[in-house]
């Protein structure tokens, strides 16, 4: 693999990078309150990916002017589908959130080991 | 009246139902229940009616808001996506039907009318993703599916389901993260979202050969965590047996399955572009539904706890599915769809079933079940029916199965398949007859007349018993529907 190639792609490389980084943090992580950064760090890395899909190097925004012509827009597809994919990682936040005071309510702790030995 | 339209009308009115529910959960959660069962109930209505016209018919595709594929979303109704939106309503309507007074006895009063809501957006999602045809509109009904069912464990609020609830949502969260990253990877190389254009596009591009490794390594991942399949299972066990019985009965019964249905729309067609890579992720699912079986079996083996049992039990039954979809045979597709719908009429009727006898005993453990058949005779043959389907007595539809995924195994020339079934169903006899005696013969309660268990708690339980026997004798008629929904994917 050429150095120079991933260096040029440097956005999809980091989006790679956030990516793994985000699920390793949940599987590693004891503190569920960072199992959740952990997801955003996750969902934020899927985003950039999309997001350097479509963007084009030049590129004007998206906005159509009839009058001019052989212009390259960016593609706003990609923008529109995270969008939705904020809202969801979001709802998924926030419900985390709330069943995590209902556990620190009920077992006095949020670190996962500690849960792990007062089930037993 | 036209069929055309029926395949998003069913999904939209679902949804429309769900969202109008929460006014009245507020205000009126008496009303809730009532509602869903009306909607559900049309949904069987419209989902039979589809059926019926799609059978022997070509396929209906519908465009949503008017705009053609590529650039709209594209709704399919091909028969397995109306078997799907049968088997779907069915089910939730028995649930539903046995949720009136089951769900009081374990769920907070002032919830009640909520959990309502949940179970129609978990329902709607489903149905989506029964005749989507478009990835990112999967992916957002996956997400509307995983939240609606994480709350739908966290329902109780009992400290165990909270934790066991936890897990589910990080699980399937990192499990849409993977599908999601593996759609954005399909949409670069490709430039689309719609499942054949998509296809299409990879298959023309430029190092189309490893390209499908890299996607379809991360949508086989996903989908895996997702449906909970060995090894990446070990949340459903604690999410599925910590849950109220209603949600047990639609997580293990119908929600894993769901996922599913994306692998099944996407691998198919990739594979018979006539791609030589995918024949190294073919034997991938294979190897984990094997493994699923296996595992699933033996670690059902020592559970002291009946839902434990189940849910482990469920582990090994997605191996039987996996395995089917692995062959990449029409036989082999025609077993698994088979036992998509055997599978959730057997897991639904046993947590159903399990529902009425641990609540008479007030206790999960098996031992604590001693003798408890000869008090609710009803519930207990129905579970035994039911556990008997899955050792795959002949005459349930459990030996359907069985049989059919033994031949599609044969077929192609592979003696696999028929071992792990046959090993899979001695397993299944090891852990399911011990409970089924000790139910019958252990213990010392007196036999008494009845279940003592109101009408709308035992009825579900017959419908899907008669359900099992049916599907075990297989009319023909019913074998066709299969064949045609395995036929329009593998043809």
């Amino acid at each position: 693999m050429d150095a120079g190639l991933l260096l040029a792609n440097y956005p999809y490389v980091f989006a790679a990078f956030l990516f793994s980084l985000g699920w390793l943090i949940i599987l590693t992580q004891s503190n569920l309150i960072k199992k959740v950064i952990g997801i955003n760090i996750m969902e934020s890395g899927v985003f950039l990916l999309f997001l350097a899909e479509g963007n084009i190097k030049g590129a004007r925004p998206p906005l159509v002017d009839p009058d001019l012509t052989g212009v390259v827009y960016a593609n706003p597809l990609p923008s529109a589908l995270i969008l939705t994919g904020i809202v969801v990682a979001f709802s998924i936040t926030a419900l985390a959130l709330s069943i995590i005071i209902k556990i620190y309510q009920s077992y006095g702790t949020i670190y996962a080991h500690r849960l792990l030995r007062s089930l037993e | 009246m036209e069929a055309d339209s029926l395949p998003l009308a069913i999904v939209i009115f679902t949804f429309i139902g769900a969202f109008t529910m929460p006014f009245f959960a507020h205000w009126q959660p008496r009303v809730c229940r009532p509602m869903a069962l009306g909607v559900i109930g049309a949904d069987i209505v419209a989902a039979a009616y589809l059926l019926w016209s799609v059978f022997g018919s070509p396929v209906i595709h519908q465009d949503a808001g008017g705009w053609a594929p590529p650039v709209g979303i594209e709704i399919i109704g091909d028969p397995l996506a109306a078997v799907v939106l049968l088997l779907i309503s069915v089910i939730l309507f028995l649930v539903l039907l046995y949720a009136g007074g089951a769900v009081e006895r374990e769920i907070p009063p002032e919830r009640v009318g909520w959990y309502y809501v949940l179970v129609m957006l978990c329902a709607g999602g489903m149905m989506g993703m029964a005749v989507s045809n478009d990835l990112f509109n999967m992916y957002v009904l996956m997400e509307v599916i995983g939240l609606s069912a994480c709350a739908l464990v966290v329902a109780r609020g009992t400290k165990p389901s909270l934790t066991a609830g936890f897990k589910y949502l990080m699980l399937t969260t990192i499990g849409s993260g993977f599908l999601l990253f593996g759609i954005g990877l399909i949409y670069s190389i490709s430039g689309h979202l719609n499942i054949t254009f998509a296809v299409a596009g990879i298959l023309e591009a430029e190092h189309s050969d490893y390209l499908i490794w890299v996607v379809l390594a991360f949508m086989v991942v996903g989908v895996a965590v997702k449906s909970g399949v060995f090894p990446l299972h070990f949340w459903l066990p604690d999410a599925h047996s910590t849950a109220p019985t209603t949600s047990s009965a639609i997580l293990s019964g119908l929600v894993v399955k769901m996922y599913i249905l994306l692998l099944v729309r996407l691998l198919y067609q990739l594979y018979l572009g006539g791609d030589e890579q995918a024949l190294v992720l073919q034997r991938f699912v294979l190897l984990i539904g094997a493994a699923s079986l296996l595992f699933g079996s033996f670690a059902a083996l020592n559970q002291l706890d009946l839902k434990r049992l189940l849910a482990y039990s469920t582990v090994a039954q997605l191996g039987y599915i996996f395995l089917g979809l692995g062959m990449m045979t029409g036989a082999g597709l025609l077993a698994a769809f088979f036992h998509i719908v055997t599978h959730a009429t057997m897991k639904t009727l046993l947590f159903l079933s399990a529902g009425n006898l641990t609540g008479r005993v007030s206790s999960r453990k098996i031992v604590d079940l001693a003798g408890v058949g000869r008090q609710m005779p009803f519930s207990a043959a129905a579970f035994s029916l039911a556990a008997f389907s899955m050792i795959g007595f002949p005459l349930t539809a459990g030996f359907i199965t069985k049989y059919l995924l033994a031949m599609a195994g044969l077929e192609g020339g592979s003696p696999w398949p028929l071992i792990l079934v046959v090993a899979s169903g001695l397993l299944n006899a090891a852990y399911y007859l011990p409970v089924v005696v000790t139910m019958f013969f252990g213990g010392k309660a007196q036999p008494v007349k009845g279940d003592g268990m109101p009408l709308n708690r035992l009825l579900p339980l017959g419908v899907l018993a008669v359900g099992l026997i049916v599907l075990g004798l297989l009319p023909v008629t019913g074998y066709q529907i299969f064949e045609q929904a395995a036929q329009a994917l593998v043809p």
